[in-house]
């Protein structure tokens, strides 16, 4: 057998192979990847309910509002941005009744079984074959000391801000099927508890009363906003 | 001048390279068709079946959400979290009938009862609802990443 016949061959090949499209391209990655995701990412619209503590422009709103930046500042992402549409009264429920709303994300501050939480209605098009988010609602707990500043977050209390960063990254579409939990490092994980590895980065799901370690985001959370998009 | 009649081994050369590369690109580019841990690309499909939906012909509404825990310093494990699987799956059952899926306590104590021998991640799983939970190392547990609840359209 010839050895430079079949290097010839193979370089054939790898030039079919590199020239064709590979599956990722040959679709948007978003709609071939289990794409979750909202479909108008360049402008999800966000409204804080009336449900957060003080008046419009309060620090606690204003905090909510820095977690978002956090997300707008990070680049090569499609363009995709949150976009604050102001206040508004809403009703805590079911997200899934809300499919059909202008605003995509409300923000409520109520009786919940965690620090926060974000909860989002998906939907599975069968003819399109793939799913997208059709609207959410971030909420912060009633029961926490919540720390509304910028400055070191005082012993016993959560950070608005951290809480914040960390609920909207979720809203950028965390729930995909390399990423099953929502969070990263997958759960379970010990390495989010305090002193862990990756207790710093903010999607993981455990913050720490007197800290805000899951702020600013960290170069991980950053890799994978921009691999969504 | 010195030359090379074309023979058998060359027709056969340049097919076998040609193959070799399209085996090893094609492998390659299957595994972009996998996450990171290799799980299959749409779990959340495979969970949409066993909750009796057909993706293949129907649309499917899924109610999903992801939760943050506070851990005080010294803690070995948040301040929500239970110290049995079936209290931390219980405790959830107020935010399950919050969307419309309400569950009497024995059905959740049964699936909880099962996960407790299940591997981790701990997935308690009823019709029409997938819930994570995350076991501490000194035992506690919470309902630490995703409820999702599914409707067949």
């Amino acid at each position: 057998m010839n050895v430079g016949d079949v290097l010839r061959g193979f370089l054939l090949g790898a030039l079919i192979v590199l020239v064709l499209p590979s599956p990722s391209q040959a679709h948007d990655p978003y709609v071939w990847f289990d794409p979750l995701a909202w479909d108008n990412y360049t402008d999800v619209n966000y409204q804080i309910d009336d449900s957060i503590p003080g008046d419009n422009g309060s620090n606690f709103e204003t905090r909510i509002h820095d977690g978002v930046a956090d997300w707008n500042a990070v680049t090569g992402v499609g363009g995709f941005t949150f976009d604050d549409v102001g206040n508004g009264n809403k009703s805590w429920g079911d997200p899934c009744n809300w499919q059909d709303a202008a605003t995509d994300i409300w923000v409520f501050y109520h009786d919940i079984t965690s620090v926060g939480q974000t909860k989002w209605c998906e939907v599975w098009h069968n003819q399109q074959q793939y799913w997208d988010i059709q609207s959410a609602r971030v909420a912060f707990d009633t029961d926490p000391t919540w720390y509304r500043g910028t400055g070191n977050v005082p012993s016993g209390e959560i950070s608005v801000w951290e809480a914040s960063t960390h609920e909207f990254g979720h809203a950028t579409g965390t729930f995909r099927g390399g990423n099953y939990g929502g969070h990263w490092p997958p759960e379970p994980s010990t390495q989010c508890a305090l002193g862990g590895a990756e207790s710093d980065w903010t999607m993981c799901p455990v913050t720490t009363p007197g800290e805000d370690y899951l702020i600013p985001l960290e170069p991980h959370d950053i890799d994978t906003f921009q691999s969504f998009y | 001048m010195r030359g090379k009649k074309p023979g058998r081994s060359s027709r056969v050369g340049l097919p076998l390279g040609l193959l070799f590369a399209l085996a090893v690109g094609g492998a390659a580019t299957s595994q972009e068709l996998q996450d990171p841990a290799g799980q299959a690309v749409e779990p959340a499909l495979e969970l949409a079946k066993a909750a009796g939906c057909d993706p293949s012909t129907h649309d499917v509404v899924a109610s999903s959400s992801a939760v943050l825990y506070s851990r005080a310093p010294g803690a070995a494990h948040p301040k929500e979290a239970a110290p049995t699987l079936e209290e931390a799956v219980l405790g959830w059952s107020d935010s399950l009938a919050d969307d419309g899926f309400v569950f009497s306590p024995a059905t959740l104590e049964a699936a909880a009862a099962v996960a407790e021998t299940d591997t981790s991640p701990i997935q308690v799983q009823l019709p029409g609802v997938m819930i994570h939970v995350m076991r501490w190392p000194d035992g506690w547990y919470t309902v630490s990443g995703v409820t999702q609840l599914f409707q067949c359209a």
